[in-house]
């Protein structure tokens, strides 16, 4: 094989940085920290620092003999069945980022610190692995990032604590002034005061509506899943007929209902069983990333992951074809990159050769693909998807991004009918609606007819921030004297209205939601409200609306009660509580006939023509005069919501791995040809509206395109503590009429620099010697195509060359006989989607440092997943003269957290014996010994360790840069959400994964005080792994052979990162395999190089050849 | 620039100053050591508790068993203070009626007024904490309750105190002398709250010998591994 080849096989990157072995990505490689890691704070001279530690020296001496008095305030009556110190677990749902997330909460004390999937909720019970649903302690859900970081925004600071009263927009409001203490310092007495003030306003407010029958009154809310708000609505105007509801979506997903309402499903919902899909196409739509079903259909796609056959199950494949770079194109067999504007002619291809149904073989051609030209590459791969759904008929499903046209939507919904999709893979559930029969309009009419009204209820988060920058949304506001706005924050909508009144977060309220499938599942709170006084949306209209019933509960079992058709008996009620969803509800299947013959679907107000697919020639390369702009919510803080929560700000988004920002993300094409440079800002225009962004490269972006996250660049005073100025505010570039896709764009560089905080370089793995390693380092990611682990199961073991066995220079542990911890990462289920990232946070204290401090590298997170492109170097070079081919690349992603190593560099060179070993295997970091040399951060090959350089969780609390007030930020409010399971960790302390050791010591303990004396598979659980839906991350005893961590480590996929150091750990990976057709299959994947096949004696050798 | 030096003369006094130093330095040796030493800080600790509840008078005269009052203690790593509902299972106020509502021992003592005005205020009765370890420290004590380690290993002979105090100086290498040698240690499970044990058993007339042959027994036979690693305690 030619260097070359090796060259193209060897070549993983995390970043431009690295490939072009940037000075930069040098720092990052070969020092523990970046150079100015050890710098002290900006603004801080080293005098002012010597005299605060001196004084901090001496205060030292002052501080008393003892510990200080304690005191232990015990219950008068203590609730039934709470025992202090042992966690309890409730069912609750609630809706959250526009996803219904099935939690089961974690409280210890009665504080919810928690939040995890409900194993038990039909939404997952449904789809466990067939060997889990044996055995119950295996079962589990999984989440997704926002709702593990709930638990945050429930403990955040901003929250309003009373009942804000403006008497003009703009003004700080008159009544319950929070930061004027002066005049009355009784936060607590002030708030209650504002309450007084506005139930005197409410009254008066209820006489003159009922005397005009509601007329002028508008009632601002969104498209919701929970039934009792729906039920609230409806009752608005049957109390006061002469109301207006306002339909607002702020993230745009309505497409899909209304298609499927054209194809004669009526007010269906669409939700797609991949359990049953053999070929899953995914079409710009992130199904696995940001879809509200993501958890959900993670599960699923995962199951059916395993490349070993077992009876009729075999792996699936998952084409995808997006514009942006998605989790789900990460997780992809195939993927490519196309303008999301060129997707409706693509899929008109598909249709087109659907309807001819030929189905051409896969087998080996000549021409491997990435070596075709493009316009022949397009036509293979529409074979290849047309083929592959043609013959799956039923097993198949081909979904496409909610944020498409109508057109698109219908054509998806035919194509599926043709393949005879419905039913199996795609199910419609017809889910009852309150709101069905009552008239409503859309936000840009309410707007239009702003005069009309008198007084306005507004009930979405923040609609003034996230509506399109066309609607004057905030002027109709102000025009109005009457208006009331239930949130969480004082923010740029409380700006503009007379009363912002205080409302609950999901885990203090009743509440319900109907699972996609219209499961009724109710919410409970977990705690009462911590403002008092703060009401649900549900709580808030049955005020407003003078119901005879405003307690939460009531209002929610009348909903239940109503769906189920009977009473419900409080033995029921409590059960349902109990489990978290009312058995017997749910969505009846759609089983009618779709219309969905022809072309395009007729009848109704809908015709042939206007709904056809646009017909053209699909162009890969980048035609620099159809430039496109494609706004995606975050994947972080979605649509600006929670924006206040720090661990979402900080979490690494999953493929630009940016935190603090939102950018204008390109291919490497795009930039060079446009002249744009990462770091720099591009001025992005349409017709008359500009806005300034930061470039930021991801090869295999689609060329041409540009995806911005929306939900960033709210103002320094409304956007809160944490969320203030951070990224870029897109709504004056928004159109109302344009949901997501922006054609008809210049993109200008400036060359004005601007810092972003991307973690993709920290942190990264040495291979030693860039021009030696090609032949003898070994892959720190493994991946082979399915062909290839068919050919030779064993081929992972092989992608590295060995010629030797490394004697151990150290006395080998003694391993003890009773339990022996390791993990297994599965990267063939692995999606990166960060839920483990903010579980492993919430559960073990990991404190966030804000922008300024990741730029140094200094982020505490102790998993991190990393994100390594792959991509023909050929082209590459060829690419940086000529930008007419795309390049490919593709995505692997690894979590990497402490792989806890049997003969662990970092307790070698530990001059206090601060980290050991304990006799289990795993790695334990002692505080309070480490005195910071960082020893042992430098010494640890995984990068894994992480140092406090400031007392981040307590002093300076969520520390978001020096010399600005946000360090106030960790204020008492804030820091309940700490777990009181794990050490807070201070200044000067190293921390790493620990394997949840409290959850291996408490499980431990447990087996013997209430089981039998032995820990089972399952019992104990990482927080990484009970968090990942996808089931990547197992986690058990490795000296019990019956354990799912045993027998995944001896599967022949299992390789250790780093093996040649022989340092043994005890985290293995899986490689990555790919089920790429064999018509798609790159050079690379084909002929892969195997440079330990047939060298090292101690693998048994298949027969094949595939060195060339 | 004209530099300022020390006249010779001065010279004698450098010896002067290497004593000093070293006299401070075993100053600060010894107060360090001796002055932060578990045995001295903690040995003893005596707070003044806002009701005199007397535990020789409930637990020893009384008899009443330890778990009445600290029913987690085998449940959770916490013993827990009982609530003021346990309290006024036996001294519950008199009511408006004039009558207590449940039984009435002491139901006027002026001691129990704190415990009484909890009950009818809601309010919880603010109780010292004796035993605290550090907060890095994770102690469970159903770890050691359910496994034969009674409450007089660690606490004393609470039956016997008036007011309870830190009998124990409860450091790490107390902590870690008993995770080495657990035998002494070690009784039947039913005996935990036995703080006389051996004393009115079937064990009453073992020597040293045969009570360390019990524990050794035990240890066995309970699968007893105690760990000395950090993470045992530390997390």
């Amino acid at each position: 094989m030619s260097q070359s080849g090796i060259d193209h096989q060897k070549r993983y990157f995390r970043s431009l940085d690295e490939l072009q072995q940037t000075p930069e990505f040098e720092q990052f490689l070969s020092r523990e920290f970046p150079q100015a890691a050890s710098e002290f704070p900006e603004g801080v001279s080293r005098r002012r620092w010597l005299q605060m530690m001196g004084a901090s020296l001496a205060l030292g001496g002052v501080s008393g003999c003892r510990y200080n008095r304690e005191e232990i305030a015990s219950f008068v009556v203590r609730p039934e069945g709470r025992i202090e110190g042992v966690a309890q677990h409730f069912a609750t749902n609630f809706e959250w980022a526009g996803r219904a997330v099935h939690a089961l909460v974690t409280c210890r004390e009665g504080r919810p610190l928690k939040v995890d999937g409900n194993a038990d909720h039909p939404a997952y019970s449904k789809s466990q692995p067939s060997d889990y649903a044996e055995n119950k302690k295996l079962r589990s859900a999984g989440s997704d990032a926002f709702s593990q970081a709930s638990i945050l925004s429930l403990y955040d600071q901003d929250r309003i604590a009373g009942v804000l009263n403006r008497t003009a927009a703009g003004k700080a409001p008159e009544r319950y002034l929070p930061i004027d203490k002066k005049t009355d310092p009784d936060d607590h007495k002030n708030s209650l005061k504002s309450w007084e003030a506005f139930g005197e306003y409410v009254a008066a407010s209820r006489e003159k509506l009922a005397a005009t029958n509601g007329d002028g009154l508008a009632v601002i809310y969104e498209p919701t899943r929970s039934p009792s708000v729906r039920r609230m609505l409806a009752e608005v105007v049957k109390k006061y007929p002469k109301a207006t509801l306002v339909r607002y979506e702020s993230v745009f997903s309505g497409n899909v209902v209304k298609a499927v309402e054209a194809a004669g499903a009526g007010k269906s919902s669409m939700v797609y069983d991949l359990d049953q899909a053999k070929v899953i196409v995914s079409l710009d739509a992130d199904l696995l990333g940001a879809d509200p079903n993501a958890v959900h259909y993670s599960r699923q796609f995962s199951n059916h992951r395993s490349p070993v056959e077992a009876g009729d199950r075999r792996m699936n494949r998952l084409y995808c074809i997006e514009s942006q770079y998605s989790v789900t194109g990460s997780a992809a067999d195939f993927r490519l990159a196309l303008q999301s504007s060129q997707i409706p002619m693509l899929l008109r291809k598909i249709e087109e050769a659907i309807d001819a149904g030929t189905i051409v073989e896969d087998k080996d051609e000549e021409v491997p693909y990435d070596k075709l030209e493009q316009s022949k590459r397009v036509a293979r791969v529409v074979e290849c998807i047309a083929s592959d759904l043609l013959s799956n008929k039923g097993s198949a499903v081909l979904a496409v991004g909610s944020h498409h046209p109508m057109t698109v939507q219908l054509a998806a919904i035919r194509i599926n009918a043709k393949l005879g999709n419905f039913g199996k893979t795609v199910n419609l559930f017809e889910v009852p609606n309150e709101l069905a029969g009552v008239p409503t309009i859309k936000l840009d009419e309410f707007v239009k007819r702003a005069k009309e009204f008198k007084s306005l209820w507004i009930l979405p988060p923040n609609p003034v921030f996230t509506v399109a920058g066309d609607i004057r949304l905030a002027e109709a506001i102000k025009s109005l004297s009457d208006v009331v706005y239930l949130s969480n924050y004082d923010d740029e909508t409380a700006d503009c209205c007379a009363w912002t009144v205080p409302a609950t977060h999901p885990l203090e309220a009743w509440g319900d939601v109907q699972a996609s499938d219209g499961v009724l599942s109710i919410g409970q709170p977990l705690i009462s409200p911590l403002l008092v006084g703060s009401k649900s949306i549900i709580e808030f209209l049955a005020i407003m609306l003078d119901m005879p019933e405003v307690d939460g509960q009531k209002i929610v079992k009348e909903t239940a009660c109503q769906l189920l058709g009977s009473p419900i008996t409080e033995r029921k009620w409590k059960e349902a509580l109990h489990i978290g969803f009312v058995a017997g509800t749910g969505g009846k299947k759609f089983a009618g006939e779709l219309k969905a013959d022809g072309k395009a679907i007729s009848g109704g107000n809908l015709t042939t023509t206007t709904y056809e697919l646009p017909e053209g020639d699909i162009k890969l390369g980048l035609d620099e005069t159809k430039l496109e702009v494609v706004l995606h919510p975050s994947d972080a803080i979605y649509d600006g919501r929670l924006g206040n929560n720090g661990w979402l700000q900080e979490l690494p988004q999953p493929i630009t791995k940016l935190t603090w920002d939102n950018a204008a993300v390109c291919s490497i094409g795009t930039a060079k040809a446009l002249n744009l440079k990462q770091g720099e800002l591009v001025a992005l225009k349409m017709g008359d509206s500009t806005v300034k962004l930061p470039v930021f490269v991801v090869p295999g972006h689609a060329e041409g395109s540009f995806t911005v996250n929306l939900g960033y660049g709210r103002s320094k005073a409304k956007g809160g503590i944490v969320g203030g100025a951070v990224g870029t505010n897109l709504a004056s570039f928004r159109r109302w009429n344009q949901a997501s896709i922006y054609t008809g764009i210049e993109a200008i560089g400036t060359s004005e620099p601007y810092r972003l905080a991307t973690t993709q370089d920290h942190f990264a793995l040495d291979e030693m010697g860039m021009a030696e390693q090609a032949k003898r380092s070994p892959q720190l990611i493994r991946e082979g195509t399915l062909d290839e682990y068919k050919k030779d199961a064993s081929f992972t073991g092989k992608t590295v060359e060995m010629h030797f066995r490394n004697e151990s220079l150290w006395k080998e542990p003694k391993v003890d006989e009773n339990h022996k911890w390791g993990m297994t990462i599965d990267l063939n289920k692995c999606t990166g989607c960060n839920a483990c990232v903010v579980a492993c946070q919430a559960e073990n204290n990991v404190p966030i440092v804000g922008k300024e401090q990741v730029i140094r590298g200094r982020e505490m997170h102790w998993l991190r997943i990393d994100r390594y492109f792959h991509c023909d170097q050929e082209a590459m070079s060829k690419a940086n003269e000529s930008f007419k081919d795309p390049i490919d690349a593709t995505i692997v992603t690894q979590p990497m957290a402490c792989a806890h190593c049997e003969t662990a560099p970092c307790e070698e060179v530990c001059p206090v014996a601060a980290t050991v070993h304990t006799e289990e295997g795993i790695n334990a970091m002692a505080y309070n010994r480490c005195i910071g040399t960082r020893y042992c951060g430098n010494n640890c090959p995984y990068k894994v360790r992480r140092f406090n350089y400031f007392n981040y969780n307590t002093e300076y609390g969520y520390f978001y840069g020096w010399q600005d007030n946000r360090e106030q930020a960790s204020q008492k409010l804030q820091s309940l959400v700490l777990n009181p399971e794990v050490t807070v960790r201070g200044r000067g302390v190293m921390e790493k994964c620990t394997y949840c050791i409290q959850r291996v010591q408490n499980g431990k303990i447990e087996s013997r005080t209430k089981g039998d004396g032995r820990v089972h598979d399952g019992d104990i659980r990482s927080a990484c792994q009970e968090a990942c839906s996808s089931q990547a991350i197992i986690f058990g005893d490795l000296n019990d052979k019956t354990s799912r961590v045993y027998q995944s480590q001896n599967e022949p996929r299992a390789y250790a990162v780093l093996e040649e150091l022989n340092i043994k750990p005890r985290t293995l990976y899986l490689s990555r395999i790919r089920n790429v057709p064999k018509r798609l299959a790159t050079a690379i994947q084909k002929t892969p190089i195997r440079p330990g096949h047939g060298a090292d004696h101690s693998h048994e050798s298949g027969d094949h050849g595939h060195h060339s | 620039m004209q530099r300022f030096l020390f006249p010779r003369w001065t010279n004698k006094f450098l010896a002067l100053l290497g004593v000093l130093a070293a006299a401070g330095g075993a100053y600060a040796g010894v107060l360090f050591l001796g002055a932060t030493s578990p045995i001295t800080l903690n040995t003893g600790y005596r707070p003044e508790q806002p009701v005199p509840f007397s535990h020789a008078l409930h637990a020893g005269e009384l008899k009443m068993d330890c778990r009445y009052c600290h029913n987690s203690v085998d449940k959770s790593a916490h013993s827990t203070i009982p609530p003021t509902q346990t309290c006024i299972n036996c001294h519950s106020p008199k009511t408006a009626a004039g009558a207590p509502a449940l039984s009435a021992v002491h139901s006027e003592s002026k001691k129990l007024k704190p415990v009484h005005d909890s009950w009818r205020s809601g309010e919880s009765v603010d109780w010292i904490r004796i035993h605290r370890l550090p907060d890095y420290v994770y102690f469970n004590h159903s770890a050691h309750v359910n496994r034969g380690v009674s409450c007089v290993t660690c606490h004393g002979r609470i039956d016997r105190m008036d007011i309870v105090y830190q009998a124990k100086d409860q450091s790490m290498t107390w902590c870690v002398d008993c995770h080495r040698h657990p035998e002494p240690h070690l009784r039947p499970v039913e005996d935990i709250t036995n703080l006389a044990w051996p004393v009115g058993t079937k064990y009453e007339n073992y020597t040293e010998a045969q009570l360390l042959e019990l524990g050794t027994e035990l240890k066995n036979k309970n699968n007893i591994h105690p760990q000395t690693n950090c993470a045992v305690c530390h997390r």
